[in-house]
């Protein structure tokens, strides 16, 4: 019974070193999806340059990891939480209540969010947000009363579009995303085609819940929230010839031999055409550090140097090459680290 | 206490040695299995140095007073024995009596053999080393012959000692268990 | 052979005729051969249709799969520049390992341009040093960097290289892009493509087996190319040896004690009712249940292989005692019967005698559950398994606390990627994930045989 012997003792070693574990020595990164690539690519440059061990990088969604950040301080909790988009008054203060009060913030660049069909699918060329919020928006004045959203093709938003059944694949409501795309998007339309000021005008909502009339999207099949990744919207657009869906310009620009972008308000949406700010539906990316473990997590103050450096994001770096917008004020961003500023 | 049967020599010997001593000294025996009532108010002594046979229609209850008598009745979960039983005046059901001390004295051979998967020669040798009998090879050995000779097997077997015992004809089978019930210091039932 | 079986009428004499002859089939004899024949049909098709459904999915995932084991390299002369690499002139190697990888591109463009030219000449229209360069894969410069480090006096000299293509000329040369593609591609162009005609006639470019694949790290977004599974190999590996090491003797040990020794009572009732719903508990569960106790409780590291495969034993931990219990059930009564009589002791019996018996499927249950444990994905999401992970960890037991991934993971990684390349290393995960079950379940057998032999 040698093995049993042997097998038993090998048991015992695991259950005793289970209980005394180690320093950690490398940069525990988690957070948004979308800026997952970026993150990955930066962190292994950073271990390739420097003597530090690569940077561990999780996704998981905005979210999800600034609640993992906001965990507390210590060495079992990560250093930085990705985000695509700007932590929230109600993050900060959960992340306070746990000990983690001093947040730096720091902007990597911005991200374009287009609007894609099949190459050889129906002539989606071009769109407004207007058309948009016809299209997806759960209720619409019809003859001065709000009812469910009777479009059912493109053609009934606008006769100049495509005379195909509305079938949109949008960011589910995990993903940073969505708020964009709710925001710059079906938010814009509903104000730019005036539905908003019929809402707190003539049907007399307030201007709060006039933006959420606004902003819900139709539930009844035309619209289809992706909790997945970009690869399972471009999935779902292989197998829907007319299927339209969200992308981020990254995503986009590695596939453009499968789908055709189509532009906002007349604008082609291009990492030019976003820096210049004319592209409208942009969000910016953010990593979130904990200062409390700077110094402790050895290479962590390093690392989100190197992320913002202008070798690695600035305009000819590789995570602009990859498709992110690099930011205009990015010597900003990287004093700001240096200095190790934190939010209020 | 060197009763060597569990065979059942079919010749009533107890007449001719009335002056053995009593070995095993049984009274008022009753066993249930559940709420069957199997063995109902048995009172028997058996002879040391004597062959006791039991003869009985099939289900009257042989084999299970058979395994009263090394506490093999205690595997069986809803079998329960009641009444007296003494080997050498001690009784075999006290509180103070390991099973396991008492089965190696008393041997068993079963109804229907069952060699252990094992080669013939391990299948004798099994008691003798789980008793630390011996630890020597030869005298290891020496044991194993004996065991199958007074089983009256060793003749047929002595060539393929090492081949399996499952491989053995059933009355084979049979004699290789007898030969391994008295492997270790022979005993009885 | 008995008597009764002989036909009481045989008696009466050899000639006489029999009422029924045995060469004509009776009715009910006739439909009972009827009822077997069907089964077979029906039977054939069940093992046909999932023969076909295996055939289908094998065929599907090697023809996706396979060429991920080959990759596409290119042979190129590098002008190693003092002026970039070592600026001060000291070859002092602090000041060496100052200068990024990044600084690295614009040499190795320098280098390509006489090659871009010559090519040029050759029939690749349009072709910038820039597009040559851009040819070569993001790994390349850390290569170098490395190269440059490890031999400080090759500074100043031309040193032939061996680089990855990147990853849209290795689909080319895979048949996956094509000129058309390429032509509404932006990430590649045709000039490249023809570029990468004359490269592999002239032997620069060719394309082989390409052992990184298994042993690399994973690789970022910008170079699916380089991409390995070596972190992931390891970290299953480390995973399949703690379940090993607990859930084989925790899951034997507490199924003979269930089985052989444990009083029959209500409470033994509902442990057996608990462990078997424990089994069918979706294995999501026992992520939430790590992450509390493991991670949040006792304060083990994110992403270990520790807390992976502490885990999947909890997950095993059903499969293997329920096996094991089976296979102990299986055993015939006589045998504990023979061993109690010779004068063994219950443990001595359960040792000796049952638990070889039943070994043979112990070692199946137990296999079968490591199988299901290497493939298992779901609880390793919730405990930060699934993440962007570089450095091997070290030889156990200091490595089972260093973050690492797993196979499964690895491919559902692979799969959330934007570059197509990536389709093809998820399906090469995938074989290699498959060769490792098929490697666990001929053990398997092949243990099996073993003790099966032993009778
Ligand atoms: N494990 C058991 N559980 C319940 N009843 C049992 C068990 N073993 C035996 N019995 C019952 O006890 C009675 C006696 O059985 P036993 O085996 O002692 O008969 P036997 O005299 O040895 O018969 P045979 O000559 O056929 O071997 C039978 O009625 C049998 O059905
Ligand atoms: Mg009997």
């Amino acid at each position: 019974m040698k093995a049993t012997n042997l097998i038993a003792l090998a048991a015992a070693g695991i259950v005793a070193a289970a209980t005394g574990a180690q320093a950690r020595d490398q940069v525990a990164v988690a957070g948004s999806s979308t800026v997952l690539p970026y993150a990955s690519i930066v962190a292994e440059a950073f271990g390739e340059n420097f003597d530090f061990p690569t940077p561990v990088v999780e996704s998981g969604g905005s979210s999800a990891g600034l609640k993992k950040f906001c965990e507390g301080v210590g060495e079992a909790t990560i250093d930085i939480a990705n985000a695509s988009r700007a932590i929230r008054e109600k993050e900060i203060k959960a992340c306070a209540e746990n000990g983690v009060t001093e947040i730096i913030e720091v902007r990597i660049g911005y991200d374009g969010i287009v609007f894609a069909s099949q190459t050889d699918g129906p002539a989606f060329t071009a769109f407004t947000p207007d058309q948009w919020y016809h299209a997806l928006a759960a209720k619409q004045i019809v003859d001065g009363e709000l009812v469910d959203n009777p479009n059912m093709k493109w053609s009934d938003v606008d006769p100049s579009l495509p005379d195909v059944e509305i079938a949109a694949f949008i960011p589910g409501t995990k993903h940073g995303t969505r708020e964009v795309f709710e925001e710059k998007v079906i938010l814009a339309g509903c104000e730019e085609s005036g539905a908003m000021a019929k809402m707190t005008g003539d049907l007399g909502m307030s201007e709060d819940d006039a933006e959420d009339a606004c902003m819900e999207v139709r539930a009844d099949g035309k619209s289809v929230d992706i909790d997945g990744d970009y690869t399972e919207t471009l999935s779902r657009i292989d197998a829907n010839s007319n299927g339209i869906g969200v992308f981020g310009l990254a995503f986009y620009e590695n596939n453009t031999d499968k789908l055709k972008v189509a532009t906002m308000s007349g604008v082609v949406p291009s990492t030019e055409s976003i820096s210049t700010g004319e592209y409208p539906v942009s969000r910016p990316l953010f990593f979130y550090v904990k200062k409390a473990h700077i110094g402790v997590v050895p290479g962590l103050k390093e690392f989100a140097s190197f992320f913002v450096s202008d070798a690695v994001a600035g305009p000819s770096g590789p995570l602009a090459q990859y498709g992110l917008v690099a930011d205009p004020e990015l010597a900003d961003t990287q004093a700001a680290i240096a200095a190790e500023d934190v939010m209020n | 206490m060197n009763l060597e049967t569990s065979e059942m020599y079919d010749h009533n010997q107890a007449k001719a040695v009335v002056e053995h001593d009593v070995k095993f000294q049984c009274e008022g025996v009753d066993v249930y299995y559940g709420e069957s009532h199997a063995i109902k108010d048995v009172s028997v002594d058996l002879l040391d140095k004597t062959v006791t046979a039991f003869i009985g229609p099939s289900g009257c209850g042989k084999s299970t007073f058979l395994r009263c008598l090394n506490r093999m009745n205690d595997t069986i979960d809803i079998c329960r024995v009641t009444g007296s039983l003494k080997l050498d005046s001690e009784d075999i059901y006290d509180r103070k009596v390991d099973p396991v001390q008492l089965r190696a004295r008393v041997g068993m051979v079963f109804q229907k053999p069952n060699p252990f998967p094992k080669s013939i020669f391990d299948n004798v040798a099994y008691g003798p080393r789980i008793h630390g009998l011996t630890s020597k090879k030869s005298e290891l050995e020496e044991i194993v012959e004996k065991s199958l000779r007074k089983a009256a097997i060793w003749n047929e077997v002595k060539d393929r000692l090492h081949a399996p015992g499952t491989g053995l004809s059933g009355g084979q089978q049979q004699r290789l268990c007898i030969a391994r019930a008295i492997g270790p210091p022979p005993r009885c039932c | 052979m008995t008597d009764a079986a002989m036909p009481p009428a045989a008696a009466a004499g050899p000639s006489r005729k029999p009422k029924k002859s045995l060469h004509v089939l009776d009715d009910n004899t006739r439909r009972r051969n009827g009822a077997e024949r069907r089964f077979r049909i029906l039977g054939g098709c069940a093992v046909g249709t999932g023969v076909l459904a295996l055939v289908v999915l094998l065929i599907s995932i090697l023809s996706a799969g396979l060429p991920s084991f080959q990759q596409t390299f290119l042979k190129a002369e590098i002008y190693l520049d003092p002026a970039v690499l070592d600026p001060s002139g000291e070859r002092d190697p602090e000041a060496i390992s100052k200068i990024l990888t990044f600084s690295y591109s614009p040499m190795i463009k320098g280098s390509l341009t006489a090659l871009a030219e010559e090519l040029e000449a050759q029939g690749a229209e349009n072709l910038t040093p820039k597009m040559l360069a851009d040819m070569v894969s993001g790994a390349a410069n850390a290569k170098l960097r490395d190269y440059v480090i490890a031999n400080p006096d090759e500074i100043g000299k031309t040193v032939e290289f061996e680089f990855l293509t990147n990853a849209r000329i290795d689909q080319y040369l895979k048949g996956k892009v094509t000129r058309e593609s390429a032509a509404l591609d932006s990430r590649v162009d045709v000039a490249q493509l023809n570029a990468a005609d004359e490269l592999v006639a002239s032997g620069a470019m060719e394309k082989r087996f390409n052992w990184d694949f298994i042993t690399a790290p994973d690789a970022s977004e910008n170079r699916p190319e380089a991409a390995g599974l070596g972190v992931a190999l390891l970290g299953s590996l480390y995973m399949m040896l703690i379940v090993l090491c607990l859930a084989l003797p925790i899951g034997v040990a507490a199924s003979i004690y269930l089985e052989e020794f444990a009083r029959k009572n209500f409470l033994t009732d509902v442990i057996e009712v608990n462990i078997s719903n424990l089994a069918a508990v979706p294995s999501i569960v026992f992520g939430i249940l790590g992450l509390a106790i493991f991670i949040n409780m006792m304060h083990l590291p994110n992403s270990a292989p520790i807390v992976g495969g502490l885990v999947l034993t909890l997950m095993t931990l059903p499969t293997i005692i329920i096996a094991t219990r089976a296979s102990l059930k299986a055993v015939p009564p006589s045998i504990r019967d023979a061993a109690l009589g010779v004068g063994a002791s219950k443990m001595q019996a359960v040792f000796h005698h049952v638990l070889p018996l039943a070994a043979p499927g112990i070692l199946t249950g137990t296999i079968l559950g490591l199988a299901q444990a290497l493939g298992e994905t779901a609880p390793l999401l919730l405990i930060g398994m699934v993440a962007f992970v570089r450095d091997y960890p070290d030889a156990p037991p200091g490595g089972l606390f260093e973050p690492a991934t797993g196979l499964p993971v690895q491919v559902y990684n692979f799969t959330q990627r934007a570059d197509p390349a990536f389709v093809e290393r998820a399906s090469g995960a995938i074989i290699v994930l498959l060769v490792f079950l098929v490697i666990m379940n001929l053990v398997a057998i092949i243990l099996r045989r073993r003790f099966e032999r032993r009778w």
